[in-house]
């Protein structure tokens, strides 16, 4: 019996749908209906995780009034800038040096990752010995040593810039390791031509590793800021008790759920979504902005 | 709306939290249970008045319990007594079965548990939760369960205890475990170290705020460790300095009379004093430890524990984590009261930790959870089951080195309350406690105990609590500047959510 083409696009796509149909169900289950969930408490009166009614702009008014929110807002456009300045290029660095390496470079790449493995919060009170005001912290014992006082290290003007080189130390090799397979994607024949050239090493750079990097870093440019936009315990761990210094959106989602006299679950899921908007936002701006930069190049 | 429904419930309940509970120290008279005929009297064998009638075995209650108030493992003295307990819970309801489900009570965790039905079946989240928990309709109803058809305690429920388990309707939904007051645990190693007590032996305790900071300072030059652990960051810094503040006479929350709105009074005259009392103790007399910022409860009770520090603020609840978890010999660790302010002020902050269930028990569950809880002797009820789990309570503490000490009541029974001092009595003699280290907070308590602030406490605390850390952190951070913004803040969450 000779079947039709139809017979055979759609047996064809029944068997692909067939086969991620466990992956949509699964992610529309425990990503998408939270999602939506999330933006629909935002906008009603909830008893635990319960509709009751719905309010219209209430929650986001009531957070746009709570002074934190605007602190929450501040500091995390500071862990982004930070974030950009400190934790960007030194990943980009890293690979590039340790790809450079004619000795050890499988040792480096390993020490380079390991602060991976720690897990997040231990990795963070590992680093609070290290800035606690006490005599005994790591950095005061050395100033000590030296015959300087103990002193205040997470000051309201550096705690936040600590908590990015903490994230750096503990992120950055998985990052490295990206941009490490994307170099090893460029053909060494460019670097080779560039010799012969008479092209130096920053000009290799400049004119090969560079563009060759680009869309990576594109990339994980956006997933830093999306990442960094999360940022909730570390700053609970390292915060030294005022808020306004370094408390992040996520810790403000954690306040209403939790903290608060009631359990504001309207108000957490307002700012949630707050975030949310402010990242597509972002993202979409940055895309426009970086495809007609390649376009001009 | 809701919440502020639920906040003036909270008033009320908070109102009369202080006279009630010292109703229930003091008093047989105003006994709710009086107005009620007693079920048969009994005279045990110690002298005591049991309540009700000999328990005979019920088949009927079928259930299986999940006992979230389980010890953890690693406590073999506790889960020992537990396990009797679940065995003579076998001999009378032979068709309950109780399943071990240690939980710790966390808002974070406990919210998602009850939605997802997997709560154990009954919890202890301590007092500042129920109303929350039970505005968000996560927690059981257990009105009918404490009623005449049921376990028959809500007449020993005092009111105070009885608004802040109840909704706006009146359905009861927990009942307390017990009270507590906050004082100070005392390090009478580290207090002899600095020659700091009397011809018997006795600590020479800081009675007011002046006598702390020299008392501290003198520690730490005689013994070489902190005389003071503070708590200097978060809402547990703030709970401690209300007390602080309390005593130098500040009112932080009260109601305008003119307005009848409830008005902040973080930055008073008074409240400014308190705060820099606690400035000076870090950076005058240096008498508290390196990094304040970084205690914690926990971390202070164990510093005190350990001998890092002659004293910290504590409560009678929590006696167990300087002795059994931290090693002090419970001879050498006194509780006294917080010390009297300027003008002779002496409150101590009370509050309690209360037993509740899960939304999706059944009426034999919770039954049965209560039934379980009046095995463990910390039920209002006295009977003899309850006497011997009392007792076995102090036989643990005794075997466990943690103090026996009486308990805050919490209900409004005095044939419990003479029960529990029975039960005790033999254990603590030979323990060997000096009660002369405790009488002057149980002294305090009954004239001084008051209720945590009515609206907003979280916030209120949350609040002090940042103006303590810059103060801490930073020497010359003026305490009216820190304290204007608190109260700035503090009153726009009083206008946003109370004076509506």
């Amino acid at each position: 019996m000779q079947h039709s083409k139809r017979y055979w696009a759609v047996k064809s796509h029944t068997m692909s749908w067939l086969i991620i149909l466990p992956s949509v169900v699964l992610f529309g289950f425990f990503m998408w209906a939270p999602l939506l969930e999330s933006i629909r408490m935002s906008f009603s009166e909830v008893r635990g995780a319960e509709y009751v009614r719905f309010l219209w702009f209430d929650n986001y008014i009531s957070v746009f009034n709570d002074p934190d929110f605007g602190f929450a807002m501040r500091n995390n456009l500071m862990y982004a800038f930070w974030s950009l300045v400190l934790g960007f290029v030194i990943p980009i660095i890293m690979a590039m040096l340790i790809g450079e390496a004619a000795r050890g470079r499988s040792f480096l790449r390993t020490a380079a990752y390991f602060p991976n493995i720690m897990p997040g919060l231990a990795a963070i009170m590992l680093w609070q010995f290290f800035f606690t005001a006490s005599k005994n912290g790591v950095l005061n014992s050395i100033v000590s040593a030296f015959g300087g006082e103990p002193k205040e290290w997470l000051t309201p003007e550096l705690v936040i810039p600590v908590i990015i080189v903490i994230m750096t130390w503990k992120g950055a090799g998985a990052t490295m390791l990206i941009y490490m397979a994307g170099l090893a994607g460029i053909n060494p024949e460019l670097y080779e031509a560039a010799t012969i050239d008479g092209a130096g090493v920053l000009r290799r750079i400049r004119h090969i590793t560079l563009p060759a990097l680009f869309n990576l870093a594109n990339t994980l440019l956006i997933l830093q800021v999306i990442a960094v936009f999360q940022i909730m315990y570390e700053p609970m761990v390292l915060g030294r008790g005022v808020p306004e210094d370094s408390i992040s959106l996520m810790q403000l989602v954690w306040k209403y759920a939790f903290q608060s006299s009631g359990f504001e679950n309207g108000k957490a899921a307002a700012v949630s979504v707050l975030i949310s908007v402010l990242l597509i936002v972002f993202t979409l701006l940055y895309r426009k902005l970086s495809t007609r930069s390649n376009d001009w190049s | 709306m809701k919440l502020r429904i639920s906040m003036i419930a909270l008033v009320a309940a908070m109102a009369v939290l202080m006279a009630l509970t010292m109703t229930a120290c003091q008093s047989d008279e105003g006994n709710d249970a009086e107005d009620e005929p007693r079920p048969t009297v009994e005279v045990g064998d110690e002298g005591i008045v049991f309540d009700g009638e000999e328990r005979v075995p019920d088949p009927n209650l079928s259930a299986t319990i999940g006992i979230g108030i389980w010890p953890q493992e690693h406590e073999a003295q506790d889960v020992a007594m537990h396990k009797a307990i679940v065995d003579d819970m076998l001999e009378y309801f032979p068709n309950v079965k109780c399943e071990p489900a240690f939980y710790a009570y966390e808002p974070e965790t406990y919210t998602p548990m009850a939605q997802g039905g997997r709560a154990p079946t009954i919890f202890q989240p301590w007092l500042t939760e129920p109303k929350r928990l039970i505005a968000a309709g996560i927690v059981g109803d257990i009105t009918d369960e404490l009623g005449p058809d049921g376990v028959n305690w809500a007449r020993y429920m005092t009111e105070s205890y009885r608004n802040i388990l109840s909704d706006s309707e009146g359905r009861i939904y927990g009942i307390p475990r017990d009270s507590y007051a906050l004082g100070m645990y005392i390090n009478i190693n580290l207090f002899e170290r600095a020659g700091l007590v009397d011809a018997n032996g006795l600590p020479q305790y800081p009675k007011t705020f002046e006598e702390l900071s020299v008392a501290a300072k003198k520690i730490k030059d005689e013994a070489g460790v902190a005389g003071f652990c503070l708590v200097g960051a978060g809402a547990r810094a703030g709970m401690e300095f209300t007390n602080v503040a309390w005593n130098f006479g500040a009112e932080l929350l009260y109601q305008d009379e003119g307005t009848g709105k409830w008005m902040a009074g973080l930055n008073s005259e008074e409240a400014v004093a308190a705060l820099q009392w606690l400035k000076d103790l870090k950076w005058e007399y240096d008498a508290i430890t390196d990094d304040p910022l970084m205690e914690t409860q926990e971390k202070a009770c164990n510093k005190v524990g350990t001998g890092l520090a002659a004293m910290c603020f504590g409560a009678n609840d929590w006696v167990n984590v300087p002795t059994k978890t931290a090693g002090l010999d419970p001879l050498k660790f006194a509780l006294v009261p917080v010390p009297k302010g300027p003008n002779g002020d002496q409150y101590l902050l009370g509050g309690g930790t209360t037993y509740m269930f899960a939304p999706n028990a059944t009426s034999d569950e919770k039954i049965a959870a209560l039934r379980y809880i009046e095995f463990m002797g910390k039920a209002p009820v006295a009977t003899k089951e309850a006497f011997e789990g009392l007792k076995n309570d102090a036989k643990k503490n005794l075997e466990s080195g943690i103090p026996i000490i009486p308990r805050i009541p919490a209900w409004n029974n005095p044939n419990y309350d003479k029960m529990e001092k029975a039960a005790q009595e033999a254990y603590r003699k030979e323990q060997g406690i000096d009660m002369r280290l405790y009488q002057d907070y149980y002294d305090a308590v009954e004239v001084g105990l008051r209720a945590e602030p009515t609206y907003l406490a979280q916030e209120m605390y949350a609040e002090l609590g940042r103006a303590i850390s810059k103060v801490l952190r930073e020497e010359d951070r003026d305490c009216k500047d820190v304290l204007d913004t608190a109260q700035e803040k503090y009153q726009g969450y009083l206008d946003n959510d109370v004076n509506v």
